[in-house]
């Protein structure tokens, strides 16, 4: 059931009608729960079983350590729930790339090999509350939080629809004390929740299946097409899986919103980052700061010198880009993004040196350079992302290179294209100045709300046939 | 975030109300709109067709019309620019136009004529087709399945749909979504006939390639068969194919009650606005009119009988007026046939009726059986 399907609308509307209805907290928790597990079975019974399996795991576990004086049994506890956590991440995710991936090299070296693939299916959102689980499961460890007594509001935690199968990564600390808090319907927060959701909707039919169009024919095979087409379909792509996913999160924040609920924000303008810390800052938030804090700064973080901030980097976006997929083309995208914060580290610290240099990059030249440059950077590191593997992303950049033959043009008319280009930058500007905002707020409520049908309207109708699920539902 | 603002609680409210309200007054100004003054964006079969038609009628604004309503065999056999018709003296020249559409039955025929009646198209005669394997909505001839996947309903259709489909939900779920909720559905062609250029190059090559399917040769209705089949052995695995087609349909033959109900709900609501119907056999390959048993033989001629006792309503036989040789296959005349056909029906047929005489006998279908 995908957000922006007509099933998933008429499911939710019932549920927020039936929600709103309850006049009491236990019983609303009880209803988000099954609407939730529906939700998720409704893609794979079996799976929804072993979320709540391994869900009820966490909270014996949890409520274990919590319980433990001795240290060794804290970690003890916590080792197990990690080794759970983690090997059911592996098995289903991870199991088959790996025996693929050694069988490979077993052939290449002239060795028999015996391998068979496991005929298993990935559990969409996996990495997601694998994630959310573990964030959990540390806290309590380290005493940030205290265990959840409440099966209920701790299986919420986990379960909850609108952030299940694709984020954002919602910590404990934050989500449990919501659960706890008394609710009562609330017309700003169901504005609020619209416009979220609008916003999303818009986002994920009318630009990134549309950028779709563009890049997918050309992905897919390269060679057929010309120079232009192949930078066209990577800046479609890039587009294309901005807004997905971040289209994906408003209609989770939205959806969360009108249920009484506050997920954190996820992006914040990514492209419009001047280097690639702080695109990592804005891009993916919650996953970002997952790794900064669950991986990055147990690793030792940037506190044993330069060597060792770097190795740091390097392996938390190399695990980065694994999280996303089990290929190597997203090791090698996230080794890529490591690389990239490496240098610009090193060269941030040189420009130090450099007075002269470092003013000119300030400026607002500068700065309209150094997005311009972090961004066509970040679209060419995508190549990677996107490509089935290294050889089809070599052909990419060849062809990126090398003009040669091929058909002439893009898959769809380029009009298109450059009509989503600027009306994204038009968005962004808006969005980054505000100057929209006070007119927008004097306009009556019958324009605001024939506004927001057009925007419902555009999104459905710019929607291509067909419908595409979301690219991070794979992660 | 900056791309999102806060409102006091009551004006949220009535916001959220006016989008609600708005979005669904759009739907239904969509849904009228499609229906009433862009039909084939809804539904390109009907729609060209219509509007194929209305051409067809302004070019002669107050001859009679004469329409011929059935399946793929009149679509593809009845050229009515081919046929001479004269008409008494001081009454204009009939107009004849060819509404037949792909496997079009009892209940589509109700259904089309109800949307031409609705769209203001009123003919003096309704030549209709009738024809045993379309009355037992099976096989290939199951108007659900059309009805799913080629037809596109209108507001107007629901009530039709509800009565005939009601065991059939999917048929009204769907109905019932491209009435209230056209935007979904109809967001392909709605950009194909506003923004093309923000269509897939291959998408816009299809669609130009399915308007030979939906724009007629000229304004009389009539459409090329498709498909050739020039060389003997073609022609016997064409018809060996449509003895497995359409054997199991007659062997036995089964009038379905929903057939039957759509065929006397069309003759009645004829009758009752003074609309005179003919009902027509089209022709048949040889091997196929021998591939009737003695009992659909029986019960399709005393059907036609009670038909034509209950609704005084002549019943052309056209079954061998083609000769084999100029079929495609077991039912479809092949272009060599379409001349002869077609300037016949227009002597034998339609002249005499548009004059008011009798039809001979010899084409009217014999109550004995043959």
């Amino acid at each position: 059931m995908l957000f922006c399907t007509a099933s998933f609308m008429g499911f939710f509307a019932l549920l927020l009608l039936v929600y709103w209805s309850i006049p009491w907290r236990r019983p609303r928790v009880w209803l988000l729960l099954v609407a939730s597990f529906y939700f998720y079975a409704s893609w794979n019974k079996w799976l929804a079983i072993i979320i709540c399996i391994s869900t009820l795991l966490d909270y014996l576990l949890a409520l274990g350590i919590e319980h433990s004086v001795a240290n060794w049994r804290r970690k003890t506890l916590l080792g197990v729930s990690l080794f759970a956590n983690l090997g059911l991440l592996c098995y289903f995710k991870y199991t088959n790339f790996f025996l693929l991936s050694l069988d490979e090299a077993l052939i290449a070296s002239g060795a028999p090999t015996w391998f068979r693939t496991l005929r298993v299916i990935l559990p969409i959102g996996i990495s997601f509350y694998t994630f959310e689980a573990i964030n959990y499961m540390v806290d309590v460890y380290r005493r940030r939080m205290p265990a959840e007594r409440n099966l209920a509001d701790f299986m919420l935690f986990i379960l909850f629809f609108p952030h299940l199968v694709a984020g954002p990564i919602v910590r404990a600390r934050d989500f449990l004390p919501q659960i706890k808090r008394p609710k009562h319907c609330d017309w700003v927060r169901l504005h609020l929740g619209l416009q979220y959701f609008l916003m999303g909707l818009f986002k994920k039919l009318a630009i990134a299946d549309r950028m779709a169009l563009y890049a997918d024919p050309v992905f897919d095979s390269p060679l057929d097409f010309r120079t232009a087409a192949v930078w066209i379909a990577m800046f479609a792509y890039a587009l294309q899986v901005y807004c997905d996913f971040s289209g994906y999160t408003d209609m989770a924040i939205g959806t969360a919103h009108m249920l009484g609920y506050k997920l954190a924000e996820n992006f914040n303008m990514p492209y419009l980052a001047a280097n690639i810390a702080e695109f990592w800052n804005r891009w993916h938030i919650s996953l970002s700061s997952w790794l900064r804090d669950y991986l990055f700064i147990p690793l030792g973080g940037s506190r044993g010198g330069a060597w060792k901030t770097n190795r740091n980097l390097l392996i938390t976006m190399t695990l980065c880009g694994l999280w996303h997929g089990a290929a190597w083309t997203y090791v090698g995208f996230g080794a890529i993004q490591g690389l990239m914060l490496i240098t610009q580290r090193l060269f941030h610290r040189w420009c130090k040196g450099q007075p002269r240099l470092d003013g000119i990059l300030q400026s607002l030249p500068g700065t309209v350079f150094r997005i311009a440059f972090t961004f066509v950077c970040f679209c060419v590191s995508l190549v990677v992302f996107r490509a089935p593997s290294f050889g089809h992303a070599f052909e990419m950049y060849t062809r990126m290179l090398i003009p040669a033959p091929g058909v002439p043009g893009t898959p769809v008319p380029e009009f298109g294209f450059w009509l989503t280009v600027a009306v994204m930058l038009a968005a962004h500007l808006l969005g980054k100045s505000g100057v929209w905002i006070r007119p927008t707020l004097r306009l009556s409520a019958p324009v605001l709300g024939c506004s927001y049908a057009l925007v419902l309207g555009l999104a459905l109708v710019l929607a291509p046939q067909g419908g595409k699920a979301f690219i991070y539902f794979n992660f | 975030m900056s791309s999102i603002f806060l409102l006091p609680a009551g004006k949220g409210r009535r916001v959220i109300v006016w989008s609600l309200l708005c979005f669904a007054a759009s739907q239904v100004a969509l849904s009228m709109y499609l229906d009433y003054r862009r039909p084939e964006i809804r539904d390109p079969l009907y729609g060209y067709r219509l509007r194929s038609l209305r051409a067809r009628l302004a070019e002669s604004p107050k001859a009679p019309l004469f329409l011929a309503l059935g399946s793929s065999r009149i679509k593809y056999s009845l050229w009515p620019a081919l046929m001479k018709v004269h008409s008494a003296d001081g009454v204009p020249a009939p107009v004849v136009y060819n509404f037949g559409i792909n496997g079009m039955g009892n209940i589509r025929e109700l259904m089309y004529f109800r949307r031409l009646l609705a769209d203001g198209i009123r003919p003096e005669w309704l030549l209709l087709e009738v024809w045993p394997p379309l009355w037992t909505q099976s096989g290939i001839f199951e108007e659900t399945r059309m009805v799913l996947g080629e037809d596109d309903q209108h507001w107007g259709d629901m009530p039709l749909l509800i009565r005939y489909f009601s065991g059939k939900p999917d048929v009204v779920k769907q109905g019932v979504r491209r009435s209230l909720l056209p935007i979904t559905d109809y967001r392909g062609s709605l950009i194909q006939a506003t923004l093309r250029s923000l269509l897939p190059r291959e998408q816009v090559s299809e669609t130009n390639r399915h308007l030979a399917d939906w724009i007629p040769f000229d304004n009389t209705g009539w459409f090329r068969v498709p498909w050739q089949r020039n060389t003997p052995e073609e022609k016997r695995i064409a018809l060996e194919h449509g003895a497995e087609e359409m054997k199991p349909l007659v062997t036995p033959l089964r009038i379905d009650p929903r057939s039957d109900a759509a065929l006397r709900e069309l003759l009645d609501e004829c009758r009752t606005r003074g609309i005179k119907v003919a009902l027509i056999w089209m022709p048949e390959h040889s091997l196929t009119r021998g591939w009737y048993p003695p009992q659909a033989r029986a019960l399709a001629h005393q059907y036609l009988d009670q038909l034509k006792q209950e609704y005084q309503v002549p019943i052309v036989d056209t079954r061998e007026w083609v000769r084999d040789e100029h079929f495609v296959d077991y039912c479809h005349v092949g272009s060599q046939g379409v001349a002869p056909f077609s300037e016949r029906l227009g002597r034998d047929v339609i002249e005499p009726i548009a004059e008011g005489k009798n039809l001979n006998t010899e084409v009217l279908f014999q109550e004995d059986g043959r």
